[in-house]
């Protein structure tokens, strides 16, 4: 099937990251959405290969999303936690254990 | 004084801690929510570690906020009580900046963000800036939807800007609050869609 047109990199690891580079098709794209804190390390020669590239995105219209979700029914998978144990919620989504969000039931 | 129960975090590397705070008052051009739920994402580690220049404590974490307007605040029009709102990352802008004049309002020099230099959603209420917050429609649910406000919107901007069309591979790496979402955006644009994560342990994710 050829290379990817796009790699959505959602999982903070910077190694994971950089061995999905020569995953990309030709002129594809990683977009990383999640900053790992430790520094990427990759030879630039894997972009050159088929014009591939590498982007950050932040943002992103949020009733966009919302609309788009309501049509299509992609919604999320919530754990949900009351306000008293954000902690025990926090820790949970740090270690990846959460399926797959964790939401703080207030009122 | 009326209060509420908050979490916060009262110095960079301190832990969550419970705590009963007056229920803030919204000043000019700020609206007072009611919470109903708040969604927890990777962001609070930036304010539990200290990882933001000028960072003031102690502080309330959470963006992915949805709930009713309590109370408005002066000069605030186009929301009134009892209207369902959202808050998300970006806390609040300027108008004036030159990124303000363009209408990026999210790269505003002088913008706030919410539940990291202004307090948010892990808590009973909390006052959000007017320009910041979002309608919910009344179909989406509130716990359901709550993740929608950052996670959601993260993904779904990234993927719909991204250059992809219909029948196009695209693969999502990890399957995580952010995975999750991106794989299900990526389908229903229609994409050929595969996810990438270690191990097996969430290989029955559809």
């Amino acid at each position: 099937m050829g290379g990817a047109r796009v790699i959505l990199c959602t999982a903070p690891n910077s190694r994971a990251i950089a061995e999905l580079i020569d995953g990309l098709g030709r002129d594809g794209k990683i977009i990383i959405v999640s900053a790992p804190q430790d520094m990427m390390q990759f030879h630039p020669g894997l972009l050159l290969k088929g014009n591939r590239s590498i982007a950050g995105w932040v943002s992103g219209n949020i009733e966009e999303a919302i609309h788009f979700s309501l049509l299509s029914g992609a919604m999320p998978m919530v754990e949900t936690f009351p306000l008293e144990q954000a902690a025990i919620a926090f820790d949970k989504m740090m270690a990846a254990k959460v399926r797959f969000r964790a939401v703080l039931k207030i009122a | 004084m009326p209060t509420m129960k908050a979490i916060q975090i009262s110095a960079p590397g301190a832990d969550f801690e419970l705590v009963d705070r007056e229920i803030p008052e919204p000043n000019a051009g700020e609206l007072l929510i009611k919470v109903q739920a708040c969604g927890v994402c990777h962001g609070e580690a930036i304010l539990k570690g200290g990882h933001f220049p000028g960072l003031t404590y102690p502080r309330i974490p959470g963006h992915e906020v949805i709930g009713t307007i309590s109370k408005c605040g002066s000069d605030v029009s186009g929301w009134q009580a009892e209207q369902r709102v959202g808050v998300g990352w970006h806390g609040g802008h300027c108008f004036q900046c030159s990124a303000c004049r363009r209408g990026e309002f999210s790269a505003c020099t002088r913008n706030l963000v919410t539940g990291i230099t202004i307090d948010g959603g892990y808590a009973e209420y909390m006052v959000a800036r007017s320009e910041a917050v979002v309608s919910i429609p009344h179909e989406l649910d509130a716990i359901e939807g709550a993740p929608l406000l950052c996670a959601g919107r993260t993904v779904f901007g990234a993927l719909k800007s991204s250059g992809a069309r219909g029948g196009d591979v695209v693969a999502i790496h990890g399957i995580g609050g952010l995975g999750h979402l991106a794989i299900q955006y990526s389908r229903n644009l229609g994409f050929k869609t595969i996810a990438i994560s270690r191990g097996t342990d969430k290989g029955s994710y559809r």
